[in-house]
């Protein structure tokens, strides 16, 4: 195939996770505006990455909020996001060996869960042009629903909005539970977390972390638990 | 948060994520094999997006309204358990939410 017609090929089998992004992508910058995020903060986010996890847990801050807290809150989004280095491994042994290094700076702007899936499944060698193709779909998804679910929501009065926070753990749910579902020891590690963190939150003020910080911990100290436990094989396809 | 900490910390985070992909396709390039370490970071997400839902799912400043915001949950959970997309489990558990506050007359 010429290469228009495999960037055409990405862009065409992208399209499903184009328009799941748009709607992920909605809900989220809508959650976020009824947080008190201007508009600028979910249309500068999504411009510069695809990331719903970390998106989803800046967005779930309040804005303006408590002093403070930034850098707990990025170091949440790294542990929301460590995975991302799977997934670019796994990405890496599909990759046809002429891609270069300027290639690949660019190929990994898009590297989501969902886009890899979709990669890594093709059975014929996914090449630069195709990579693209998928880039350019899931990006465009991804920023219209961002822009409009943003400047929608900045239009509506704020009370009536309020409701629209519940649609970040309602994502973050639809999340976890699939996972859970399948694999006993995440269930137990999503458990541990959820009772650990509850737990860290009902201490006396005195010698009660940071909410963001005390998220961390909980989950930190769930994850490394139950890797000991229940240490994994890494498999072939995410 | 201010808006400036904010920006610093939107900027902060796209580059942080930026590099945890870029360098495993430009250096890494070969699989991670230790089991302990494939387990922790493939749960840890699931770890730290549990303990962001609880306990604050059922705080009223999450929806506005305590019984709003677990009524959305109690939807999000059971659409969940049935595998629904995550736009429509968003979607049906905001909704839920709207009509609980409008239904307690807030």
């Amino acid at each position: 195939m010429s290469v228009p017609a495999t960037f055409r090929r990405g862009f065409v089998d992208a399209l499903p996770i184009c328009l799941g992004y748009f709607g992920v992508g909605f809900a989220i910058a809508a959650a976020s505006v009824a947080n008190g995020h201007p508009v600028w903060s979910p249309v500068v986010q999504s411009l510069s990455q695809l990331s719903g996890t970390s998106q989803g847990a800046i967005s779930h801050r309040a804005v303006p909020g408590p002093p403070g807290g930034a850098w707990e809150l990025a170091l949440l989004c790294l542990g929301l996001n460590l995975r991302y280095v799977l997934l670019a491994l796994a990405l890496a042994q599909k990759l046809p060996p002429g891609i270069g290094l300027g290639r690949r700076l660019l190929v990994a702007l898009g590297v989501t869960d969902e886009n890899v899936a979709l990669e890594i499944s093709r059975p014929f060698p996914t090449g630069f042009p195709y990579l693209t193709g998928v880039l350019a779909s899931s990006y465009l998804g991804w920023n219209a629903g961002n822009a409009l679910g943003a400047i929608g929501t900045a239009l509506l009065p704020a009370s009536a909005v309020a409701p629209l926070g519940i649609a970040l753990y309602a994502m973050f749910t639809a999340i976890v539970v699939p996972a859970a579902k399948a694999s006993r020891p995440t269930l137990l590690c999503v458990a541990l977390a959820a009772a650990a963190n509850a737990a860290l939150r009902a201490l006396p003020a005195a010698a009660r972390p940071a909410p963001v910080a005390s998220m961390l911990l909980a989950g930190v100290g769930a994850a490394a638990l139950c890797a000991l436990l229940f240490p994994k094989k890494a498999e072939a396809a995410p | 948060m201010t808006q400036r900490a904010l920006l610093a910390l939107v900027l902060g985070v796209a580059l942080a994520n930026y590099a945890l992909r870029v360098l495993p396709l430009a250096l890494l390039r070969r699989p991670l094999r230790n089991p302990r370490l494939v387990a922790f970071v493939e749960r840890l997400p699931y770890a730290i997006l549990a303990a962001m839902v609880v306990p604050d799912v059922f705080s009223a400043e999450t929806a506005g309204d305590a019984r709003a915001s677990a009524a959305g949950f109690a939807v999000a959970l059971a659409l969940s358990l049935l595998g629904r997309s995550l736009p429509f489990v968003a979607a049906a558990a905001t909704a839920a939410a709207f009509a609980v506050r409008a239904a307690a007359g807030a």
